[in-house]
């Protein structure tokens, strides 16, 4: 087995390089790579969904490699040309991003790894750029986590206590904290 | 001539040994080299939708551990019922080693959306340890889909009815919901002092 061999980043340097978000482009710096269109630039789109999907719809000029297909079985090798830097996107985002993580754990720089997945690109920058587009990153919290379990709990708690009187205003108390502590505080 | 031709020689058969030796204590025998780890990481079941960690939850598996590898003040301000905090980060800190490698508990990480969580995955993965998933969409996939679950069009077909009301159930579950409103009789306090009861011992669980 090659296996340990052929990585450059040993464990601890792999976590600090996915810690540090370098190679993830912007949906802004997609954008203008996308309509850039400059058949001199090096750069290579970079498709890893299955080859249905990408033969249904792709980004246009890029190559399918399914994720599955990255590393090489025989010898773990990525077969990358070193003169072209690489853009990945996948049907997830999480798929891009393991497939840049694993390549450059291998020894590999000239990539870069899209924000978005496939259908973000599609919707936001393919189809029709918006003035959101650019505004995208799926860790980015979509809501206020703890505002909206309160709120949730919300009804409950009024209708309690309409219903009945002594006991039950101690129980929406109970029960808000309940809610919170299902937080794990 | 020679005498330094032996020398050199030697000197770099003990560079052999010396780099054999000091590859092998680096060596973790579990390690994944970088195409089983790329065949490992496309398949489905190592992600775990939110329908499905609201089921295990909800019927308070023991195996399940959840891993939130947000930042602390993240984690303080919001974070699932029983989860832990190991900020990626601090992933493979000596404190943490114990809980990210192990053979008896399911890790679920997460994060506010799913690309964290996969790298946590994907770091663990490498090294070979077992039993790690990663919850698909996250947070944000979690209020969306469970918490504010919200109903199909009329014309949906049956599975989506069936998804929504297991989702709904979930949400009055974890939130509070509305449970209150159908119970306006003095079960309804009862009732829902039992269920945070069973939430904390659930929390319990994960935390150990």
């Amino acid at each position: 087995m090659p296996s340990d061999a052929t990585y450059e980043l040993n464990p601890k340097a792999a976590l600090a390089y996915a810690i540090t978000d370098s190679n993830i482009i912007s949906p802004e710096l997609l954008a203008s790579l996308i309509y850039a269109q400059d058949p001199k630039a090096n750069y290579q789109f970079v498709d890893l969904r299955n080859p249905q999907d990408y033969d249904n719809e792709h980004v246009d000029g890029a190559i399918n490699i399914p994720l599955s297909k990255i590393v090489n079985i025989n010898n773990c090798n990525v077969l990358l040309d070193k003169n072209k830097i690489y853009i990945f996107y996948a049907a997830t985002s999480d798929q891009a991003i393991i497939a840049g993580n694993v390549i450059r754990q291998v020894g590999i720089k000239n990539f870069l790894v899209s924000k978005g997945d496939f259908n973000y690109i599609k919707n936001n920058i393919l189809d029709a750029y918006k003035i959101n587009s650019a505004n995208y990153d799926s860790e980015k919290p979509a809501y206020d986590y703890a505002k909206v379990i309160a709120e949730s709990s919300g009804p409950n708690v009024s209708s309690a206590s309409r219903s009945s009187t002594a006991p039950v205003s101690a129980v929406p108390k109970t029960k808000k904290k309940e809610s919170a502590g299902g937080g794990c505080n | 001539m020679k005498k330094i031709e032996i020398y050199i020689i030697s000197a770099l058969l003990l560079g052999a040994v010396w780099l054999t030796l000091a590859g092998k204590i680096e060596k973790n025998d579990k390690e994944l080299c970088p195409y089983k780890l790329i065949s490992q990481a496309v398949q489905i079941e190592n992600k775990i939708t939110v329908d499905d960690l609201a089921k295990k939850l909800m019927t308070k598996d023991p195996s399940i551990v959840l891993i939130d590898v947000r930042s602390a003040d993240e984690f303080k301000k919001f974070s699932l019922s029983g989860a832990i905090n190991i900020p990626l980060e601090k992933l493979l800190a000596d404190d943490n080693l114990p809980i990210i490698n192990q053979e008896v508990n399911n890790n679920i990480f997460y994060s506010n959306g799913s690309d964290k969580a996969a790298k946590a995955w994907l770091i663990c993965n490498r090294l070979g340890y077992k039993n790690n998933f990663y919850l698909s969409g996250g947070l944000n996939s979690w209020i969306k889909d469970i918490i504010k679950a919200t109903p199909p069009e009329e014309t949906a077909s049956k599975e989506d009815f069936e998804l929504y009301n297991s989702r709904k159930a979930a949400s009055i579950f974890f939130g509070g919901g509305t449970v209150g409103e159908s119970n306006n009789s003095s079960a309804a306090p009862a009732a829902a002092s039992s269920k945070p009861l069973r939430k904390k011992e659930s929390a319990g669980g994960g935390c150990n």
